[in-house]
């Protein structure tokens, strides 16, 4: 018998299987990765039964009844419980649906039959974090995380070590630059807040805050390269707050409110939509 | 009644049950592929601005993020009156398109559903049965997966940005060209990239022959997917649905998508029921996705894949290939063909041109957009104000309009391989192959379509007396 290899199981509560296409994305470090961990239950292969596991990973947002039966059984059954990506971490965007209750939508979706199999899974009332329900060892954030992070983050699990911890915004690796914002003025940045596709020209160079689109980079922590932005788009913010920020969202219309009209905020269509799009879920300030 | 499961069903995207509902007399009553999660994008995509929809609904599966990006961005179009893109965002967008598909082919052929072609359940152990133990067993097999699907990757990066999390679409075009050098790169990796794709196609032909006629299938159906003037085609053309005879039954624009589809809701699934609405829930029983492309095609773009489009028409014998193990087969071959596709446009040194978008002012309106999926048919529906704000979203998915026939193929298998009331090893993985042949994506699958309260839209119940007749 070969040395006993850490073992490791992946769980997937109600996500996309976007983190999951990120490890694959490792390609040829893929090989390295079959030889350093042995999968148990996993979506790779046939395993069904959850047996005790050196490191878990949990993919997706806790939504359902199935998806807490599953991450309460993975945290009994792993040394180390991971939750992988932004859904476990912050509800990410299946948190969303926290702007309504769940009886409404299911009603809304499927009128007045709403299946009711008894093999069926029930909605929870609200999605909640994974931390919130469970002890978590590590995070890695990202909608999806980067293929880079995810194999730092096992290499340091297996090694038994810590992943230093990201702490500034997201701008820091933004290849944009700011200039207005940065000059002293009497009178506020922009007219008012437009969409990306408005714009007559989207200016690769400059700051989208100054061409009055709203960009989440401001109060998103950094670690993704800053992705969207080389692609001349506005971030999102699927990274989550920077630490010890209670609420992205608030902090992003804070932000937002001093740098352009007070009266072209009420146009920023969707405050809510944009600025807690990651983060409904773990937002204190959002409960009901 | 009794209950055999199989929990959860491995090697899928997603997390999903198979239920097989056994009566008192020991005869297969119904079988039910059920998703296990749930999250209802139809209802938060409400009230967000129409443009943000390519951004959030490609989370609905980071599988096929980039098809969702897509039908996101033309439904978006249309409802904001578009009428004119610059052809050169166009033809970018067909090349995402094709390289989301690629990565995907080779993920679904290669690491997911080939163990089964290799490791019979009696025998090998689930730890093997997996891409894991395909590398120790045909680490050559593996690493040419892995190149497939890092072209696709690399691909979808050039254009998308990203290729799990696609942004470069938005409505008027897209948001940056692309740089030389991600064409030189991808230009070099072409070859390579071909050559497996065609080794691929092979191994999928004897895998498909063999194995259909070892596990003989009798379901049949309709078929439905986008076709322009009888190519296969993927971004654009008009929806198009053949009968069990392969003549047409229907062709229409995607906005017209209600007037000939019906969805019905069932107790035992999250997932609901579309059926052809002229035929009814009996007779209108329709399959997507690559086998359904295939079938419908008369032609498909490059050399290769028009052979082996003419060799896999001759399978069924000039009528549409109906077994469910077709589909890997029709799969690979669109491997085939997506790849020589991207060579040519990619040979044209104009697609490196920086005319990509036109601005476009936010309006009221209404919009349908339809692409292909690798998985078949994908429709998203918005309508704005003038705002831009969406009032009303719906989104029919691929995996959903295979529904009724998952079901009536797992239905079928179960009273092959249930003895007794039980499931062997090598049943339960026989139950499985089937699901995988229509390789369902449960992300995508949980999110129903919204009855529009306005307009009225249906929602038919059907009654387990239809469905048992459709068995
Ligand atoms: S974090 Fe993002 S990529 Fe990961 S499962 Fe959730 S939606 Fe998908
Ligand atoms: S706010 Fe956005 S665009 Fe501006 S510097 Fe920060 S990340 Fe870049
Ligand atoms: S730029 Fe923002 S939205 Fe884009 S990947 Fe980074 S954190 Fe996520």
């Amino acid at each position: 018998m070969s040395e006993q290899k850490p073992t490791v199981a992946i769980g997937l509560l109600s996500g996309c299987f976007g983190c999951l296409m990120s490890f694959l994305d490792l390609a040829d470090d893929l090989a390295e990765v079959f030889n350093l961990i042995e999968f148990r239950r996993c979506p790779f292969n046939d395993v069904r039964e959850l047996e005790h596991v050196t490191v878990g990973m949990l993919e997706g947002a806790l939504s359902t009844d199935h998806d807490m039966k599953l991450a309460k059984e993975m945290r009994e059954k792993c040394d180390v419980l991971v939750s992988l990506g932004t859904c476990p971490s912050y509800g990410g965007i299946p948190g969303m649906r926290n702007f309504q209750d769940s009886k409404t939508i299911c009603e809304d979706v499927y009128g007045r039959r709403v299946p009711d199999d008894e093999e069926l899974p029930q909605l929870l009332p609200a999605v909640v974090t994974l931390a919130s329900v469970v002890k978590v060892d590590y995070f890695i954030r990202g909608c999806p995380p980067t293929t880079e992070k995810i194999k730092e983050t096992l290499v340091a699990i297996l090694e038994g070590k810590k992943v230093p911890e990201k702490t500034r915004n997201l701008c820091v690796e933004c290849p944009r630059t700011k200039e207005s914002i940065l000059t002293p003025r009497r009178g506020f940045l922009t007219q008012g807040v437009r969409s990306v596709m408005e714009l007559d020209e989207i200016d690769p160079t400059r700051c989208f805050l100054e061409q009055g689109v709203v960009c989440m980079g401001l109060v998103t922590v950094e670690g993704c390269n800053a992705r969207c932005l080389g692609d001349n788009m506005p971030c999102r913010g699927c990274m989550g707050p920077v630490p010890g920020v209670p609420s992205q969202g608030n902090k992003l219309i804070d932000a937002v409110a001093t740098l352009i009209p007070s009266g072209a905020l009420m146009f920023f269509e969707d405050s809510v939509g944009i600025a807690f799009r990651y983060t409904h879920a773990a937002d204190e300030s959002m409960r009901k | 009644m009794e209950k055999l499961k199989i929990s959860p069903v491995s090697r899928i995207e997603g997390e999903g049950q198979i239920t097989i509902y056994v009566d008192d007399n020991g005869n297969i009553e119904r079988a039910r592929f059920q998703m296990l999660e749930f999250r209802g994008f139809e209802e938060f995509l409400k009230q967000r601005p129409i443009w943000e929809m390519p951004l959030i609904t490609s989370k609905i599966c980071g599988i096929c993020p980039i098809p969702h990006h897509l039908a996101a961005v033309k439904a978006a179009e249309a409802a904001l009156g578009v009428s004119e893109i610059p052809p050169l965002a166009i033809k970018l967008r067909k090349l995402l398109l094709d390289g989301g598909s690629i990565q995907d082919h080779a993920l679904h052929f290669i690491y997911l559903a080939f163990p089964d072609f290799v490791f019979d359940a009696s025998e090998v152990k689930p730890e093997k049965r997996s891409v894991i133990g395909l590398f120790k067993d045909y680490p050559d097999l593996v690493k040419k997966g892995i190149f497939l699907r890092k072209f696709g990757v690399t691909l979808a990066e050039a254009v998308g940005g990203h290729s799990i999390y696609p942004t470069t679409a938005i409505p008027g075009g897209m948001s940056r060209p692309i740089d030389e050098q991600k064409r030189t790169q991808l230009l070099d990796m072409l070859d390579e990239a071909l050559q497996y794709a065609e080794e691929t196609a092979k191994l999928a032909w004897k895998a498909t022959v063999g194995l259909s006629k070892k596990y003989p299938a009798n379901f049949s159906s309709k078929f439905m997917g986008l076709s322009r003037d009888g190519n296969c085609a993927h971004y654009d053309g008009s929806i198009v649905v053949i009968d069990e005879a392969g003549k047409v039954n229907s062709r229409f624009e995607a906005d017209d998508y209600e007037v000939y589809i019906e969805e019905s809701v069932e107790r035992d699934s999250w997932g609901k029921f579309p059926f052809l609405k002229k035929q009814g829930v009996r007779d209108g029983v329709y399959r997507v996705g690559p086998m359904a492309r295939l079938n419908i095609a008369e032609s498909i773009n490059g050399e290769s894949a028009t052979k082996w489009l003419a060799k896999y028409k001759e399978l069924a014998g000039k009528k549409p290939n109906q077994h469910l193990f077709s589909y890997h087969l029709a799969r690979c071959i669109e491997l085939v063909s997506h790849l020589e596709a991207v060579g040519q446009v990619l040979q044209d040194q104009n697609i490196t041109g920086k005319e990509v978008r036109t601005p476009v002012q936010r309006a009221a309106g209404e919009g349908v957009g339809a692409v292909e999926a690798p998985r078949g048919t994908l429709i998203h529906h918005y309508r704005c104000n003038d705002k831009g704000v969406v009032e009303y979203a719906n989104l029919i998915v691929p995996t959903t309009h295979n529904n009724f026939a998952l079901n009536a193929s797992l239905a079928e298998v179960a009273e092959e391989v249930v003895k007794d009331g039980k499931l062997d090893d090598r049943g339960t993985q026989r139950m499985e192959m089937a699901v995988r042949a229509y390789d369902p994506c449960l992300s995508c699958a949980t999110h129903a379509w919204t009855p529009d309260k306005k307009n009225g839209a249906q929602i038919k119940i059907v009654r387990t007396s239809e469905q048992e007749e459709m068995r």
